[in-house]
């Protein structure tokens, strides 16, 4: 049986992890900017996305980060959509996300801002 | 090459239209592109794409002439953070004012366009990429002489 503890001694064999900054923009009236040191991210679609006739490049990313990282003292934190995650310079928006795999890692389906 | 094809002089004619309004800001300028697009760091944003929309409508008109109403995609598509709310929108209206209820000089065949206006900000658009896509569609109407 997976548990929480076992989760989290798995994401310790997961190559490439990222330093994240993820801003959380519905939780206060101003963003609160948590940086992840363990984040990974997955790409998931590129095909073009039609936006009332205009196709324009989908860029689908999962995100995954830590929970542990992010909520380390039991901080209440959650990702939303619109919060923003900049990862190797690139800003990525947040259209939803989840906990997963025993509530230990948030997998953030996001989307890169246009450049 | 003008006078081959009644849909592409359309385009060309909303071109030279939308660029005589030397719209403040635009700094990617208008593209005639054949499908509505934009892909990462290929194009200066803020643009306007100009584009075919859709199918032809056929009407009848006259005994030796049919009606043909061809759509036109029209889209300002930029990034909110570069220009305001205010002066984007100011650019739709322009373009919207511009090409409402007029005739292309230089086509014969034109005797009307039209404008059918699609959101004013597409949402998903926004929240997924934060970009600022907004459409209209010109109709543009012609008779067009039977051939047999």
């Amino acid at each position: 049986m997976l548990t929480r503890a076992i989760a989290r001694g798995l994401m310790g064999i997961i190559p490439d992890k990222l330093t994240v900054v993820i801003a959380l923009n519905a939780d206060s009236a101003s963003p609160t900017s948590v940086t992840i040191y363990g984040a990974w991210l997955k790409p998931v679609n590129v095909t073009l996305q039609v936006y009332g006739g205009v196709n324009l490049q989908g860029n689908e990313t999962l995100v995954m980060i830590p929970d542990l990282e992010l909520n380390p003292a039991t901080n209440g934190r959650e990702p939303r959509a619109r919060d923003t995650i900049v990862a190797e310079g690139i800003t990525y928006r947040v259209q939803s996300s989840r906990l997963r795999t025993v509530d230990t890692v948030w997998e953030c389906l996001a989307r890169k801002e246009i450049v | 090459m003008a006078g081959i094809s009644n849909h592409y002089d359309s385009m060309t004619a909303i071109e030279t239209i939308i660029d005589g309004l030397s719209i403040s800001g635009l700094t990617g300028g208008t593209i005639i592109q054949e499908v509505a697009n934009y892909q990462d760091g290929q194009i200066t944003l803020p643009f306007i794409s100009i584009s075919p929309y859709g199918p032809e409508k056929i009407g009848d008109e006259l005994n030796d002439r049919d009606g043909v109403y061809y759509g036109v995609l029209v889209a300002i598509i930029g990034k909110p953070s570069v220009t305001t709310l205010e002066t984007r929108l100011s650019w739709r209206q322009q373009i919207r004012r511009v090409m409402k209820n007029r005739s292309f000089s230089g086509l014969g065949q034109n005797y009307n366009v039209d404008v059918e206006p699609g959101n004013v900000v597409e949402p998903r658009a926004w929240f997924d990429r934060s970009v600022f896509v907004s459409g209209m569609v010109i109709r543009c109407y012609f008779q067009e002489p039977r051939t047999t």
